[in-house]
């Protein structure tokens, strides 16, 4: 059997032509390569019928995974996190992250995500510190979220207060005894018939909020 | 092999055939077109004819279920149609699709479609289905 021969169809007529790849790979970059690509002029069929550009495309991803780790331990550099601490909480043997900075070692696949877990949450390093105890990791977790979240949060905003209210009451309606989803806060102004028993007092000055502020950044 | 059998509601070929041939020796027998390289990429992380066909072979499409089989439209030997079976299969909650031929004129295996399935809907009911919901709400009709 002739081998130039359409996968699809066998027809023999195929055009050879060249396109184009890009390959992209998170923290290394992209990169634009020249493919094969043989059309079929008989039924339409294109692409790569001789398995051409499997080693080239192969290729790109290993050079822009390296490039990846490159980036990613060199980031870590940056941000004052030595690899040697990387390596200990991790319990990876010393110098393995050297060596794949280096291209000394070409790091698994494991490796190329666990790094760029790291990279994107670098308190994981954290976690492992704690030997990975579930409640360390929890606590970890949420100091993180709310760290990430009070900047968000004007504590001085004069209708923080009724905002607050609005959110907690949302599901609440006092004229209908029938909620789709009632939540506990809705649950607990029900049964206290009082909605400044939750809240306090309507008229909380400014400086009990600022204070209120400064103890939950504490 | 009975590869055409021009019925359907049943497979034209043996799904079994079409993992065999993903195995790794046999790989020049399976061709991707560009399109079926690229969705795999965007929609399953699939980034290489070697990552799909490893993914295919080691039983990557769970519960997968035939959904029809429908003669090539671009065949230009009309006398001899050659059979595109289609089915959905599910991965980490995502529902797939994927269509393939085989052309034993070149005794090749063609990818034609592999991407995201269009019925969502379905995720859901096979999900419920899994739970016995439908069973549940049926003997509480009842």
């Amino acid at each position: 059997m002739n081998k130039r021969r359409c996968p699809a169809c066998g027809s023999i007529d195929i055009i050879d032509g060249k396109g184009s790849v890009l390959i992209k790979e998170p923290f290394g970059g992209q990169d634009n390569i020249e493919i094969h690509e043989n059309i079929c002029s008989k039924c339409g069929s294109r692409g790569d019928f001789f398995n051409q550009n499997e080693l080239l495309i192969d290729e790109t991803i290993k050079k822009l995974k390296q490039k990846s780790i490159e980036n990613v331990l060199n980031d870590f550099l940056d941000n004052k996190i030595s690899m040697s601490s990387i390596e200990r909480a991790l319990e990876i043997p010393q110098r393995t992250l050297t060596k794949w900075k280096n291209g000394a070692n070409v790091p698994s696949s494991a490796g190329i995500a666990l790094m760029r877990f790291i990279k994107l949450f670098p308190w994981l390093l954290e976690v492992a510190e704690n030997k990975y105890d579930y409640n360390e990791a929890q606590k970890i977790h949420i100091n993180v979220a709310i760290q990430k979240l009070l900047p968000e949060i004007d504590f001085c905003k004069e209708d923080l207060y009724s905002d607050w209210q609005k959110s907690y009451y949302l599901n609440y309606d006092s004229n209908n005894e029938l909620q789709s989803s009632p939540n506990i806060y809705s649950i607990y102004a029900k049964s206290s018939q009082n909605e400044n028993e939750l809240f306090g007092a309507e008229d909380q000055n400014e400086e009990e909020s600022k204070l209120l502020t400064s103890n939950i950044a504490s | 092999m009975p590869y055409y059998k021009y019925k359907e509601n049943i497979p034209s070929y043996d799904f079994a055939d079409f993992k065999k041939a993903c195995k790794k020796n046999n790989r020049d027998n399976i061709f991707l077109p560009p399109n079926v390289l690229a969705d795999a990429d965007k929609y399953f992380n699939l980034r290489s004819k070697k990552q799909i066909l490893d993914f295919i072979q080691n039983n990557g499409l769970e519960n997968q279920i035939f959904e029809n089989t429908k003669p090539w439209e671009n065949n230009p030997n009309k006398n001899k149609p050659i059979m595109v079976d289609a089915y959905e299969f599910e991965t980490w909650g995502r529902r797939g699709y994927i269509a393939f031929m085989y052309n034993d004129k070149t005794n090749k295996w063609i990818i034609k479609s592999f991407h995201l399935s269009n019925n969502w809907n379905k995720a859901m009911y096979f999900a419920f289905d899994k739970l016995g919901i439908f069973n549940k709400l049926e003997e509480k009709n009842e």
